[in-house]
């Protein structure tokens, strides 16, 4: 059965390079980002989240909100499996693709042709595999002769089309994407939606983090908010969306 | 537990994980992980082979200079060297070419090691691979370029009409001996380097003196005194157990006992760190 669960889950960065970090700058940095704290070895962290618990089964379209650093990226990358909670329990059931800040996937000084296979092999697929899903990168990507050319040649939107492809094309059953997805134009993204809507039909789990909420409400059907770290509203994306939308109480 | 029923058309990935802070989870995570990491073998030796060309992608003679600067370095320095009479019964030449291929598979895994993270942090801050994937892909690549690297010793002994005789056969327990402790120091190292920025830069000035302290420009038996420099010296072993064959000797039983002593021991120690640091690799990107 597809499906992801986190329990109490926490997690703090560590920071390396903040040693002129006073303890008034890390009050006064409080209204965004995570917590600021010294660890008990006396090094700086960020605490990013706190007590997370969320669980998610096939069918669920997540649209994740929250301000600039309430921890939303850092969720999708433990929902993704790419960082292990400090504390908490965190189980996935299902193969699961990311894209959440596509440059970084992506080799640069390689051609897209090259990248599509390099990504491909990582996840396990033979090249003659890989080579059948190429034109229907090639399609949907529409990035037409430039899929020959170094991947550093590209704007950041053709590399968000590039990744987001690819990702899909490989037919997750989890997919978490974050709102450097948006880099894209409005006909990509609306093509963008298409897929993943039929993505959904395979009975997937989708995490969409983004500040586009009008897109939020089309694609998901499940919003959570985030705030400091901390899940503060999870239920039926119009509400939570309506909450996050809702004047801050001064 | 697995779920058996035929409605599954294929097993799901599962991927699970308790922060709880017991060494144990850590251990259990990093041991997954290295499993893991290994079974990808059609990947990693697909991807290492795929950067090994990329080096030299634009380049006119590609994977060829490699194999000449090598060529170049042993044929000088064998014209220079091999006059001087320490070299003895041996064959400079070939003496040359086998120490600097061993020399170039050594300071690999080393001085390459500690930057195999943080080349890798793109593709490890996007994609839910095994951490000790890169290790492995990287392994790779120095391991073929390695490899290529005993075409010079090939010319050496061509031009030279050296045989080395049937002890040559026991190169294939040699490189089986780097395989299983290249990896290892390969692990080590990267961790370091992923950790301490600084490594990077203290590792390559020690590199060379570890070069020149070792027996790779002059014969052992030229030193008169200081000898237990070189007993001390793990590096001299490393370098006899592969040149040795290669110049039709067997190796020392002691060139064995400490090779293999050193990947067990090697083993544990990175073995010990991948544990303590796999999950605190990624934010030290």
């Amino acid at each position: 059965m597809v499906s992801f669960e986190l329990r109490n889950v926490s997690l703090n960065y560590p920071i390396f390079h903040a040693v002129d970090l006073t303890l008034k700058s890390a009050v006064s940095s409080l209204a965004t980002g995570g917590t600021i704290h010294r660890s008990s070895r006396g090094r700086f962290e960020v605490q990013a989240l706190t007590d997370v618990s969320i669980s998610a089964k096939a069918g669920d379209r997540i649209g994740l909100v929250g301000h600039n650093g309430a921890g939303k990226t850092t969720l999708l990358k433990v929902i993704g499996g790419i960082y292990r909670p400090q504390l908490g329990f965190y189980r996935r059931e299902g193969r699961t693709m990311s894209v959440i800040n596509p440059a970084n996937g992506l080799q640069q000084d390689l051609s897209g042709y090259d990248n599509i296979e390099n990504i491909a092999l990582l996840y396990g697929m033979s090249l003659k595999e890989i080579r059948s899903h190429v034109p229907d990168i090639e399609a949907f990507a529409e990035l037409g002769d430039f899929l020959s050319l170094p991947v550093s040649t590209y704007s950041s939107g053709m590399q968000a089309r590039l990744a987001f492809a690819v990702a899909t094309t490989f037919e997750p059953e989890i997919l978490v994407a974050d709102e450097n997805l948006s880099t894209g134009d409005a006909r990509f993204m609306e093509r963008a939606r298409d897929r993943m809507e039929a993505m959904m039909a395979r009975s997937s789990i989708l995490v969409l983090a983004s500040h586009d909420l009008a897109a939020l409400e089309r694609l998901c059907n499940r919003g959570i908010m985030m705030e400091h770290g901390r899940i503060v509203a999870d239920g039926p994306i119009s509400e939570v969306i309506a909450r996050y939308s809702a004047p801050q109480p001064a | 537990m697995a779920d058996n029923s035929t409605a599954a058309p294929r097993r799901l990935p599962i991927d699970q994980f308790e922060g709880d802070g017991r060494k144990l989870t850590y251990f259990l995570d990093a041991w997954n992980d290295t499993r893991a990491a290994f079974g990808m073998w059609r990947a990693w030796t697909l991807l290492g082979w795929r950067d090994f060309r990329l080096q030299t992608s634009r380049t006119l003679l590609g994977s060829l200079w490699g194999v000449i600067g090598t060529t170049i370095t042993v044929v000088v320095l064998g014209f220079v060297y091999g006059s001087m009479s320490q070299f003895g019964s041996y064959n400079a030449f070939v003496f040359l070419s086998a120490g600097f291929i061993a020399w170039f598979f050594i300071s690999a895994c080393i001085q390459g090691g500690a930057s195999v993270f943080i080349s890798a942090s793109g593709t490890l801050t996007e994609r839910n691979i095994p951490i000790f994937f890169p290790i492995l892909r990287y392994f790779f690549r120095i391991f073929i370029e390695f490899i290529t690297k005993f075409a010079t010793y090939c010319i050496v002994c061509a031009v030279t009409m050296f045989n080395p005789g049937v002890n040559f056969f026991l190169i294939f327990v040699s490189l089986l001996i780097y395989v299983v402790n290249g990896i290892w120091v390969l692990a080590f190292f990267a961790i370091v380097g992923a950790r301490f920025r600084d490594a990077i830069q203290i590792i390559s000035p020690i590199m060379l003196i570890v070069f020149l302290a070792t027996p790779i420009l002059w014969p052992e038996a030229s030193l008169i005194s200081n000898r237990v420099v070189l007993a001390l010296n793990p590096f001299t072993y490393f370098i006899d157990i592969l040149r040795d064959p290669m110049l039709g000797r067997v190796p020392d039983v002691r060139d064995y006992v400490v090779t293999l002593s050193a990947a067990v021991v090697g083993w544990g120690l990175a073995g010990l760190a991948f544990a303590r640091s796999k999950n605190r690799l990624v934010f030290w990107l």
